[in-house]
């Protein structure tokens, strides 16, 4: 069939009703796609704000949780002076506070300056920087148990973490005359030389 | 159904029917006069979109079967149209109709060529739908419909006589049911009808047999449509002989076969043909496509409406369907925001519940800050335990050797890197063996002695000096001077117990 202008009056009626619907029916597609896509994009908003609720609620409870298991432990290391703080005073008064107890004969102690602190092997320390004030402490000991002595009152009773790293026991009489310690109590039979350092923890999140 | 324009032509006369509810109703005559044409333009004008189809009962209808090469496209269309214009030159209503097609050769195929030889007829009325752009579905002849009425008649000559009152009485041929030849005449009502019936029966039958459409000796069988009032008297008539043989078909019975509820209270089949064309109108027919525009043209604007209510249609479906979806996933994201506000004050609630550590504020430090910093130092604690823990064994097994004397005793933490978690501490015992009578032997063994039971504590122990060095790889110095001191250095290497 061959259409011309003559017959337009004829199908017009049928071309317009043809038009119309053909551009609700766009609209209608088109617009209820958008209603569509929007709330599909609403949709996956809301599902990640509440994936991120649920993943805060969890964080929330495992920190309740490291909370209830930790928190003992780390006010003890609050109050030893451990975290965030570099209490030396507080190791010269325990130190000498030791003395005086007689623990060992005597003993002198050398503290060097703050510096980094790797340990070996290495561990993970999160947000926390490591630091360590290395101390010698040489003594003149009786016998080797006063050291031990020693060490257990230094952990009790001075604010702080001291880390022992090396000790060097040696018999009086075995040391050479002119070494330093010489001058000291001539009843001592143990000389003993021990390294370690004061920990401390930085907290880089800390005020 | 929608309705449809019925319109009867014969030579007589020109009715319309209205095709409502399967039903024919309101007949309308018009004459053949510039007032009754006139009157059937007005009448046109109340049917604008119907449409409308044309049915002629002329005697000036032309048959002639032909077999020709079966041709395809181009081809055929060429070969067809040469053949309208050797028959039927004159006159523009011709058609073609494939009888059937040979499967064997070239399948030739055959084809009765037929025409409405005398236009004149029904050019005027013609003329009158075109102008009022009426949709004209066809123009069809009662032999091209009559079809159906024979399929179930069990008859491979047959030869149907009907009559139609404005039109006469009219013989189709029907070869193995399809149609070869038609004629129709006058009835002329000075003579019984059925005896005009045996006259022109017998006519066509020896004009039959002339043509050699009938095989030699066979019968013709007669079927007449009619009244059951009427049929007696045709009866009477119509006597079988060798050549023909007679029957019946009521036409009320024919009626409720078709499913007509048309009333037939006489033998006039028009209504019948009328109920066929309106019902089962076939593929072939007069009008060119010229006559048939305007039907086309309503086709194609009821072709746009369907379209445009079936893309309506569905865009609303399409439509509903994202709608309603889109509500689905509404709903879901208000129960997610419900969810989000109760999930954010249980949380909100734990952490205003958070234990504060005492003496300070419960903003030190996060959970995992605190966590972080307890297993640090615990885990330093483990890298650098006590004295005690690190020489415990060491004296208790020294205790169980009172021969061997510590000079030097050092220890630290081993710079090698551990495969295992717990660290590893070094331990260099310096020391001499007393009260040796020099007897090598009994030093060593006593030395020995003092490793394995080290070892047995767990500790890894590797000489680094005897008293004396008996291995092969040894130098060994004797001094005669038994009171020198047997010294020996072991490497012991400790870890901490689980």
């Amino acid at each position: 069939m061959k259409l011309s202008l003559k017959d337009w009056p004829h199908i017009k009626v049928g071309g317009l009703i043809f038009l119309l619907t053909l551009s609700l029916s766009s609209a209608i597609i088109l617009l209820s796609k958008n209603y569509l896509e929007n709330i599909h994009a609403s949709q996956n908003s809301s599902q990640q704000l509440l994936n991120e609720a649920r993943r805060k609620l969890a964080g929330a409870r495992e920190d309740r949780g490291n909370m209830n298991a930790y928190t003992a432990e780390y006010s003890a290391l609050l109050n030893h002076n451990i975290l965030n703080a570099n209490q030396r005073l507080d190791w010269i008064e325990g130190l000498d506070k030791l003395k005086q107890q007689n623990h060992v004969l005597d003993f002198k102690y050398t503290i060097s300056p703050q510096q980094n602190f790797v340990p070996n092997p290495p561990l993970d320390h999160g947000n926390f920087e490591l630091k360590q004030s290395a101390m010698m402490l040489q003594f003149e000991l009786l016998h080797e148990g006063q050291l031990i002595h020693f060490f257990d009152a230094l952990h009790t009773q001075v604010k702080g973490r001291y880390i022992l790293e090396q000790c060097v026991l040696e018999r009086k009489g075995t040391v050479a005359d002119n070494s330093p310690v010489s001058a000291f109590n001539t009843t001592a039979q143990i000389r003993a030389t021990c390294n370690g350092g004061w920990l401390a923890l930085h907290n880089r999140n800390a005020p | 159904m929608s309705n449809k324009l019925l319109l009867f032509l014969s030579a007589e006369s020109f009715h319309s029917y209205l095709w409502v509810n399967k039903t024919l109703a309101s007949e309308q005559h018009f004459v053949d006069t510039a007032e009754g044409r006139e009157q059937f333009s007005q009448f046109l004008l109340t049917q604008p979109s119907t449409p409308t189809y044309l049915l002629t009962d002329f005697i000036e209808e032309d048959f002639r079967h032909e077999t020709v090469p079966h041709l395809r496209g181009s081809e055929r269309s060429g070969m067809l149209q040469r053949k309208f214009e050797q028959y039927y030159r004159n006159t523009p209503f011709r058609q073609a109709l494939l009888l059937q097609r040979s499967n064997e050769g070239r399948r030739d195929e055959d084809v009765l060529f037929s025409a409405l030889t005398n236009p004149t007829h029904f050019s005027p009325w013609l003329g009158i739908l075109l102008a009022n752009s009426i949709p004209l579905a066809g123009i069809y002849s009662v032999p091209n419909i009559s079809a159906p009425l024979v399929k179930d008649i069990n008859s491979d000559h047959l030869l149907l006589l009907s009559w139609e009152k404005h039109a006469g009485l009219r013989q189709t041929y029907f070869n193995h049911k399809r149609l070869h030849f038609s004629r129709l005449v006058s009835v002329n009502s000075s003579k019984p009808f059925g005896e005009v019936v045996a006259t022109e029966t017998a006519r066509t039958e020896h004009y039959l047999d002339s043509l050699s459409l009938l095989p030699q000796g066979q019968v013709l069988d007669v079927v007449m449509v009619c009244h059951a009032k009427q049929r007696k008297e045709i009866e009477n008539e119509l006597k079988n002989t060798d050549a023909m043989h007679f029957s019946y078909l009521d036409i009320q019975t024919l009626g409720k076969k078709l499913n007509t509820t048309f009333d037939y209270v006489e033998s006039d089949a028009t209504p019948l043909f009328l109920h066929l064309l309106a019902t089962k109108p076939p593929a072939s027919q007069y009008a060119s496509a010229e006559h048939k525009h305007f039907f086309n043209l309503l086709n194609f604007r009821r072709n746009l409406l369907g379209l445009s209510a079936a893309l309506m249609l569905g865009s609303l479906i399409w439509g509903i369907t994202n709608l309603w979806a889109g509500y689905s996933l509404n709903s879901n994201s208000e129960s997610m925001h419900v969810e989000i506000q109760q999930l954010t004050q249980q949380t909100q609630k734990i952490i205003q519940n958070f234990p504060g550590t005492p003496g300070f504020s419960k903003a030190l430090a996060t959970a995992s800050d605190m966590k972080t910093a307890v297993l640090l130092v615990r885990k330093l604690d483990q890298h650098s335990p006590s004295p005690q823990v690190i020489l415990a064994d060491l004296s208790m097994v020294l205790n169980v050797f009172p021969n061997i004397k510590v000079n030097k005793l050092a220890w630290h933490l081993n710079s090698i890197r551990s495969a295992t978690a717990s660290p590893e501490h070094v331990i260099l015992l310096n020391g001499e063996l007393q009260k040796w009578s020099g007897n090598y032997r009994d030093g060593l063994a006593y030395l020995e002695d003092f490793q394995q039971t080290l070892s047995k504590h767990g500790h890894v122990v590797t000489p680094i000096a005897l008293p004396l060095d008996v291995s092969a790889s040894g130098s060994i110095a004797i001094n005669e001077n038994i009171d020198k001191p047997a010294q020996f250095e072991l490497k012991i290497l400790w870890r901490p117990q689980p």
